[in-house]
């Protein structure tokens, strides 16, 4: 309670209520304009939260993230384009429904389902953070290499498409994080004698290139985008057999959304997904999955957005970001001079509590804002597409570059886009390589350290049986869709798509 | 009657056998480095590890693509319509290459007017105005407000 009202106390200052609302409106732009990110926009602004108190600075960068899970839901419903990757599953179903003419019934339930998950979310980052610090100084690193490893193999499961091309990605992210220094010996290690690669491959050009700059240029290639009909606020509101359907969905997929998030390489765009699947098997009428489900907009909605919230969970608690969004976090928060982990909360209650007190405060902007913006949202997305690419590659790049000053960076930016063009035409997921990129250098140093601990064997994973279920579950998360039982039914969820 | 489409080799064939090739490059790479044992990791232990799986996992896509191969389903096929796309790509490269030393403001003008249709002539006049429009917003966000230090290249 008294972590609460210290909460209060800081989130409610006028400066830090500013910078909530400023972050939340960016990232429902951000959300809303396909092609540029949460990832980018937290880069870019990260020089300039080097000003800012650590808590407005968090609290401006977390309204990023989880505004760009509500905003990503306008485009993905209105035009088909995934405005960002959590709300790549809203497009089935939402679009469908803006077809029928039910574009108002989708966004409002979007929104309204945002809001209850971020609501769950919040009460549950208060809840479970305690505890899971209390216990998580108990953790070493066998756990935390496992815990990792679990997070990784589950973004594979859930994952779209071949487990085996995913497993292949998650390899490839692993190894472009070993290039660069090595850790322990300090020697060079696949730079190609290259200066600039000594310290590795930077996150924010990999990330803006495989998915900003890729989506791009997929979307060049296909039919011209519908522009979206004016919307009339009457037409938002649901009906009540509207708001009876979408209750069970919003209660799932918030739950669902939350501990799906808390688990390192999970996030958004897994939660989604898994509501997907889980309302379409839950469903008495499963068939009308990809004709215009309510159930597949307010499940998923829900789930990403309390999945946004909980996936701050292991980034407070344990100091692991379980994505590259908050690996950018993380980053923001050692600007700072604030290290997340089992102290935190002890340390520097006032930024913890202010962050998820501002969380709920967020939430509640975003309701107020997406609901009665929806009009401005749309106009943004009738401007022609030829228009609308060339600003979003501007973006993309001068963000790069102003964050970086290397146009070294920018070829890797601009290769890394074009490899994700690649991968994608190819079948390829993009989600998996990113994250094991991120957690790469992690995960080797955990390995490392447990070897050690282990007398030069793998036996202290073993030993240890925290760690050792952690691995057994994460084995059977790929063991059980290479048996060919999972994999029928992810290839009929790729199907309706 | 048409005659049945051939199943030549297919994209996942193609591209398992790259990934196959990528993981011989690293695996190489890293037996280079050194490997060293479990109990004492050399510079490219896991590095080495990683380049065998990531082979592994492209030989089963290449297999897999080949005994599922679908008629029509080629590289050819997959790839239509990709021009505009490369073409957008090495654009952003030129520009890369000569932001810093042609200037941000003209390299930025140009990039948009290409973009935006400059070379069409219908809308020449059209994307030029665009390009000036959003080159100055960029420049007025990035260089006043943010204070990020766009490269000037000696025009301005």
């Amino acid at each position: 309670m008294d972590g609460v009202l210290t909460g209060i106390a800081v989130a409610a200052q006028p400066v830090n209520i500013a910078f909530c609302f400023l972050g939340v409106l960016m990232g429902t732009l951000v959300g809303v304009l396909p092609g540029i990110g949460p990832i980018a926009t937290i880069s870019l602004l990260l020089p300039l939260t080097a000003q800012l108190d650590p808590a407005a600075a968090v609290i401006m960068v977390s309204g990023i993230y989880y505004g760009a899970a509500y905003g990503g839901s306008t485009t993905s419903i209105l035009v088909r384009i995934p405005g960002e990757a959590a709300t790549v599953v809203t497009c089935i179903d939402g679009h469908a429904m803006a077809q029928q003419g039910r574009a108002g019934t989708a966004l409002a339930m979007a929104a309204i389902g945002s809001f209850v998950a971020g609501t769950v979310g919040t009460v549950g980052i208060g809840l479970l953070s305690e505890p899971i610090m209390r216990h998580a100084v108990r953790l070493g690193p066998p756990e935390y290499f496992a815990l990792m490893l679990l997070g990784v193999l589950m973004v594979i499961f859930f994952s779209s498409g071949a487990i085996v091309k995913s497993l292949a990605m998650v390899v490839l992210g692993l190894f472009l994080s070993q290039i660069g220094q090595d850790i322990v010996t300090g020697e060079a290690r696949f730079t190609g004698g290259s200066l600039e690669l000594i310290d590795g491959i930077d996150l924010v050009p990999l990330a803006m290139g495989l998915f900003g700059i890729s989506e791009v240029l997929l979307n060049l290639e296909g039919p011209a985008r519908a522009t979206p009909a004016p919307l009339p606020w009457s037409r938002l509101m649901p009906s009540r057999e509207e708001w009876r359907e979408s209750a069970g969905p919003i209660a799932r997929g918030s739950l669902m959304g939350f501990f799906l998030g808390l688990i390192p390489g999970g996030g958004p765009t897994l939660a989604s997904f898994a509501s997907y699947a889980a309302e379409r098997a839950l469903s008495r009428k499963p068939e009308t999955f990809g004709h215009g489900a309510l159930a597949g907009v307010a499940g998923p909605e829900s789930a990403n957005n309390s999945a946004a919230s909980g996936s701050f969970i292991p980034l407070l608690t344990l100091g692991i970001p379980g994505n590259a969004v908050m690996a950018l976090i993380l980053g923001a928060m050692i600007l700072h001079g604030v290290s997340p982990g089992p102290m935190l909360m002890q340390e520097r209650p006032e930024v913890f509590w202010g962050v998820v007190v501002s969380m709920y405060l967020g939430n509640l902007m975003l309701l107020i804002l997406n609901l009665p913006l929806i009009g401005l949202w749309v106009q943004l997305l009738r401007l022609p597409y030829r228009l609308l690419f060339p600003a979003i590659l501007l973006l993309t790049l001068v963000g790069t570059y102003a964050t970086t000053r290397s146009v070294f960076d920018l070829l890797v930016l601009i290769g890394s886009g074009l490899a994700g063009y690649l991968l994608r035409k190819l079948g390829y997921e993009l989600a998996p390589l990113i994250l094991a990129f991120v957690l790469g250098g992690q995960l080797e140093q955990t390995f490392r350290q447990s070897v050690l601990m282990g007398g030069g064997s793998l036996g202290i994973f073993v030993e240890r049986p925290a760690a050792l279920i952690l691995l057994l579950v994460g084995a059977l998360f790929i063991i059980v869709p290479l048996s060919g039982a999972v994999n029928r039914s992810r290839l009929r969820v790729s199907a309706a798509e | 009657m048409t005659a049945p489409q051939k199943r030549g080799m297919s994209p996942d064939t193609l591209s398992g056998g790259a990934l196959m090739l990528l993981g011989g490059a690293i695996t190489f790479a890293a037996a280079g480095a050194g490997i060293g044992t479990l109990g004492d990791p050399d510079t490219g232990f896991l590095a080495f590890h990683l380049g065998i799986a990531l082979a592994a996992c492209g030989g089963l896509v290449a297999v897999v693509g080949w005994v599922r191969r679908a008629p029509g389903d080629r590289l050819r096929e997959r790839f239509r319509g990709s021009g505009r796309s490369l073409e957008v790509i090495a654009l952003l490269i030129v520009y890369s290459l000569l932001l810093e030393r042609m200037g941000f403001p003209l390299t930025t003008f140009v990039l948009l007017w290409l973009l935006s249709g400059g070379l069409d002539r219908r809308r020449r006049w059209r994307a030029a105005g665009y390009a000036v429009a959003l080159t100055a917003a960029t420049y007025l966000l990035f260089e006043v407000v943010l204070d990020s230090g766009l490269p000037a290249g000696g025009w301005f």
